[in-house]
Parts: structure tokens; sequence; C-alpha cells
């Protein structure tokens, strides 16, 4: 699976990172940095990406 | 210089001219604008291409897009097969340096029309829609489809908007009556049923269809057969739009274009590269992919010692943040970030450089559009090419040159 | 009478929970805490309350219907206003408890919805039909609710009320401050 992020939606929020503080970090704006975007489809996963308030995140089969 | 550039910048119908045979500005040494009668004598008559015809001709050629992308248009052409697609003809040409596509909708709109129209008719696509950013294309279109029998299907839209509007799904978009912004997923043209390219991607189109495969491959390279337009200026004593053989080295274009001591080259345009004035680079796709470069929508900005680099790469910095659509948080923060550290780098600040480049990849690959990616490249491109003149300003206050705008921004016609 | 002691309590809890979860809903989205780990911990709250509000108005629906005095059965509790005690405050609580399902089921496929561009664009809107659901569920336990006179129920349906409407508030004010991008705005200037 590929964690994506809708750029046009993401406003910084933070969650993210803070549910997968190894997979994502924030610059220093506070927007996420993806480290590697293939992931294993996990609950963490899946967790952050509902837990986005902005509805930024998503995860697509590739 | 700078009177040069602004000439060109005020009149971009001024001057065309070409390196070895003219092929897309055929004709246009003669005349102002070649009206449906100069255009046949000109080019003759187009052949009947099916579709099975046009890709036949697409595959052997290779052509890819050129306004910047350089997505080969047989591909498109194949993900659209069936569906009759609206044909879109990309004329918004938002880059500032570039005038290549305005010159051609407004001096030879018929070979544009030529191309988008034969693939309409392979394709079965209702309709011809021309978007531009400026009055005078909008009306050479107008008149030049009022002139030819097949030309109401052709449909002109002015639309409006900056650099970023211009961008192809951008452009689908504010088309459709949507805001003129990049979506926020990957999707292209082709997934709304529309077949957009260049305007000097149908131009070469229908240059293609006159000559046939063989002919066309006359001139450029064996993989980039061809010619490509290039929108000359900066330090140079003939600015104007340039025709030339794909794979021509850059020594023989900075000569005919009466650069007197080059010393580096934006090719590219503002999502391109900074290189230094090597002879040797050939301008094509892979000349300069091999130089870490992109022909990008094919310009070419020559620079010389009388004006300060470092000057030019704050100013340009500073309009691309400008131009940022602001919708994406990397490029809304990052690239103002970006212009501020170029900016402080001419003021001789220590770490600027440092900070400058760290910026450019925080920003990098990280927006809808190419935006960001591209304004990475140039800063960066730039950064590494211009280190001794870091370092004048870093220690002596300054290089000494006045900065006097050879790499045009805003005021475009 | 146990029976429908059970459905009354489980009525009045239902909304105390479903109150709950839509005040923590206001709060998450509109940005009144900054804090990442801290909205976290109120969206995990708003789920939980979710859940259980809605089991526990599965309990207040199953015990109406067993209980064979309340006059209401299948056919009042499933199809809206066709109940013969008190048809239109009945139906009203109905018409609530299919738009908390239907609320609760995008709210749970949020994290898929976001394969779809246009669910993504319409699910802050349809999520937001909860607060209409309140309304009614509030409205249906005043006017049918057999304890509405009693004090201290009248004291739960007060503070509900000024629960949701401060939570919506504090939303508003936050939403008004002026563009994009303002959880980062802090940092970024």
């Amino acid at each position: 699976m590929t964690l994506e992020i809708d750029w046009t939606r993401c406003d910084g929020h933070g969650l993210c990172a803070a549910l997968l503080p190894d997979r994502i970090s924030r610059d220093e704006w506070g927007f996420p940095v993806l480290h590697g975007t293939k992931l294993p489809p996990d609950t963490a996963v899946r967790r952050a990406v509902a837990a986005c308030p902005a509805l930024a995140l998503r995860l697509t089969r590739t | 210089m700078t009177t040069t550039m602004g000439r060109l910048a005020a009149d971009p119908a001024s001057a065309t001219w070409t390196i070895g045979a003219a092929r897309v500005l055929a004709g246009l040494d003669r005349n102002a604008v070649l009206d449906a009668r100069t255009h046949l004598d000109t080019h003759g008559p187009l052949p009947a291409a099916d579709l099975g015809r046009l890709l036949g001709l697409l595959d052997a050629s290779g052509l890819t897009g050129r306004g910047g992308a350089g997505f080969p248009l047989a591909a498109k052409l194949r993900a659209l097969r069936g569906q009759r697609p609206t044909v879109v003809v990309n004329g918004s040409e938002s880059e500032p340096a570039s005038v290549k596509d305005r010159v051609l909708l407004r001096r030879t709109p018929h070979l544009v029309l030529d191309g988008a129209l034969a693939v309409a008719v392979a394709l079965r696509g209702r309709r011809v829609t021309v978007a531009v950013h400026d009055a005078a294309a909008a009306a050479a279109v107008r008149t030049a489809a009022a002139q030819r029998p097949d030309g109401n299907r052709v449909r002109v839209e002015l639309v409006s908007g900056g650099f970023v509007a211009g961008e192809a799904r951008a452009l689908v978009r504010a088309l459709d009556g949507g805001p003129a912004l990049p979506p926020g997923r990957r999707e292209h043209a082709t997934d709304h049923g529309v077949l957009l390219a260049n305007a000097e991607t149908f131009a070469q189109l229908a240059v293609l269809i006159r000559l046939g495969r063989h002919r066309f491959a006359d001139t450029g390279t064996r993989t980039e057969p061809g010619t490509t337009l290039l929108t000359v200026g900066g330090a140079v004593g003939r600015p104007g739009v340039v025709e030339l053989p794909l794979g021509t080295p850059l020594g023989i274009v900075l000569a005919a274009a009466q650069a007197g001591q080059p010393r580096l080259v934006v090719a590219g345009g503002y999502h391109g590269s900074w290189h230094p004035a090597v002879p040797a680079i050939e301008l094509s796709r892979s000349g300069l992919a091999a130089a870490g470069g992109t022909l990008g929508a094919g310009v070419l900005l020559v620079l010389d010692d009388s004006t300060c680099a470092l000057g030019e790469l704050a100013r340009v910095t500073a309009w691309l943040a400008a131009e940022s659509a602001g919708q994406c948080g990397p490029c809304r923060f990052g690239l103002p970030a970006l212009a501020r550290d170029v900016q402080a780098l001419c003021q001789g600040h220590p770490g600027a450089a440092e900070i400058a480049l760290r910026h450019a990849r925080a920003v990098d690959g990280r927006g809808a559009c190419r935006h960001p990616d591209g304004t990475a490249r140039f800063v960066t491109s730039a950064l590494h090419l211009l280190q001794d003149e870091t370092y004048l300003h870093l220690h002596h206050g300054g290089c000494g040159r006045p900065v006097l705008g050879l790499l045009p921004i805003g005021g475009r016609p | 009478m146990t029976i429908w002691m059970i459905a009354r309590g489980a009525g009045l809890s239902a909304l105390i929970l479903l109150t709950a979860a839509t005040c923590l809903g206001a709060l998450v989205s509109g940005r009144t805490a900054t804090r990442p780990d801290t909205r976290v911990l109120l969206q995990y709250a708003h789920r939980v309350t979710a859940s259980l509000g809605l089991a526990v108005l599965g309990l207040h629906l199953t015990m109406i219907l067993a209980d064979s005095f309340a006059h209401v059965g299948w056919m009042g509790a499933l199809i809206p206003f066709t109940s013969g005690y008190r048809g239109l405050w009945v139906g009203l609580g109905s018409i609530a408890a299919y738009t908390f399902l239907l609320v609760a089921v995008i709210g749970f496929a949020r994290g898929r919805l976001t394969g779809s561009a246009r669910a993504t664009a319409a699910w802050r809107a349809v999520h937001g039909a909860g607060y209409g659901a309140w309304a009614l569920a509030m409205l249906h336990g005043l006017r049918s609710g057999t304890d509405s006179g009693v004090a201290w129920v009248r004291w739960i349906y007060l503070a509900c009320l000024v629960a949701v409407i401060g939570s919506v508030a504090a939303r508003a004010v936050v939403a008004a401050s002026p563009g994009r991008f303002r959880a980062v705005d802090g940092v970024a200037r």
C-alpha cells in the first residue's frame, strides 16, 4: 500500500505524526514528512489515515 | 541587453530565426502572419491521417509534449482512443521567459490548428479548445478559425491566472468552470476525457503529418528526431524565438544569438536549471538530462558578467514564491522561506546557502503540482553553480555588479 | 415494569453519551485543542462515547419493543410517525437513531472513504448531520419521555443543551479566524 498526502487538504494538524512517529515527522512549518511511502496496511497506518482531521491522508493500492 | 529583452517582452512577435531549415517557423521570415492562403502556400495541404497513421507517426518520431512535462503524445492518444475527447491546445504559456507558443498562435495559428484538428478528427472528438492567456493570441486564432472550413469546431478560451494556472490539470479544471488550481490527487487530463497538449506540440504534429516519419527524422538526433523551439533571451544580441534541430550544441545557439561573453545559461525556464555556458551541451531532452537539467518549457536565458547572478536568482525566486497558489502548505510557507534565504545570501549572511539548500529539499515533491519541485531544482542548480559569487557576497560585501534583471519576471505581454 | 424502567434509563443514558460525542466531535474538528496528542485523545473519546451511545440506544430500542405495554411496536419504532403512542415524538426519535447510525457508519469508514475524491469532499457535510440527529433526540426525549417532568431530568436536558451550544460556539470562534493553515500559523510566522 502507498500512503499519499493530498497537499491541497493538509493543514499541518500533525495527528498523523503523533500516531506514526517512526514513519512520519513534521517539517519546520508543521507539515508531514513521510519516511518512505510504501507501507504495510497495518492497524497503526489505517488509524493515522482515519485520524487526519482534514481527510488529507489516503492509502492506495500500488 | 535589458532593452532588447524589454522589446522582446513587449512584442513577442518581433523576432524569430532558425538554425537549419525552418519547419514550424516556415514562412515567418517573409510574413508577419500566415493567413489561410500563405499557410497553404508555405506548408501545402495537410494529408488525411486516421488514428492508426497518427500513432504510427508519433511512435516513430517519439514526439513529446513541448510544454515542460515532456509526456509522449502517442500515449495520450492511446489513453483516449474511443472516448471522443475534447482536444485542448494549451497556449497559456505562463512561463514568463517563454513566448514561443504565443508567437505560434499569433503568427502561424493555422499550423497549430492543423495539428489539433487532425487529432480531433482521428479520435472523433467534437471540439478543439484553444486556451490562451493573452487577447492578441485569442484574436489571431479566432481569425484563423474563421478562414477555414473546419474552423467551426474551434473554440477559443481566454483564461486568466498566474504561473500555476497554466499547469495542464489546473487548466482543465478552469475550462470545466472550476478554480484554475491543480487538484490534490494524481490524475491526468486524459482522466477527464480531455486530450491536452502544448501549442508547439500540435504545430510539430502538423509538420510530422506533412513530412512523414522519414523526412521528419532528417534532422535532430536518432532518439529525438525533428526540431524544437526555444525562446532565447538574456545577454544576447538576437533575442527571440528560435527553431533548431534537436541536439544542436549550445555553443552554436549562443554564437547565432550573438551572445558576447556568455558565462551561464538558464535552460528550461524557471522550473529548469542553471548551467555553465559549456558549448558542448546538447540541446535535447537527453542532452540536458545528461547535464543535470531539462529542456522544460523550451527557454534559454543567457547571463554574462554584466549582471549579478545571485541578484537575478533572488528576483526570480521571490517571483516564484509569489506565484505559489498557496493551496499546499510546504509550497505556501517553503517558497517564501527559500526566497528569503536567497535574499539573505545576496546580503552576505553566513550560512544562508546551506539553509536555502535545506529549504529546497524540504519543498521538493511536496505539493499538488510541480511548482515546489521546479523551484527547488532552479534554486539548487543555481546555488551549486554560483559558489564564486556566494564567496564574494559573503566576504566582500557583494560582487560589485548591478542586478540588471536579465531574467524576465512578470510584465508579461 | 423493570423492562420499562430500563428503556427509560437507557434512553436518557444514550442521550447523555451522544451529547458527549457531539460535543467532542465539535471540539476535535474545531481545533480548539492544538496539541496533536490532545486531539488524538479527543478523537478517541469522541469515538468511544459515540459507540457506547449507539449501543445504549440499541438497548433503549430493544426494551421499548420488548415492553408490551409501551404501545410502540416494531412498526412504530422502525417506521417514523406510525407509533400509536405519541407518534410524532417517537417518530423524531426513530429519525434521530437512523441518522446517528448513518453518521457513525461514515465516521467508521472515514479512512477508507479518503480513497474517493467525491466522498472526501462530502464527508464533513454528511457527518455534520449528527448535529441534527442530536437536536431531534433532544426533542424526542423531552416530548415523549415519561420522566421529562422530573426536576433532575430537566437539569440533565439543560446541561446537554448548554454543552452542545458551548462546544459549537467554541468551534465557530476558531473557524471564524482568517485563513487556512491555522494549525501551523503560530509556528510558521
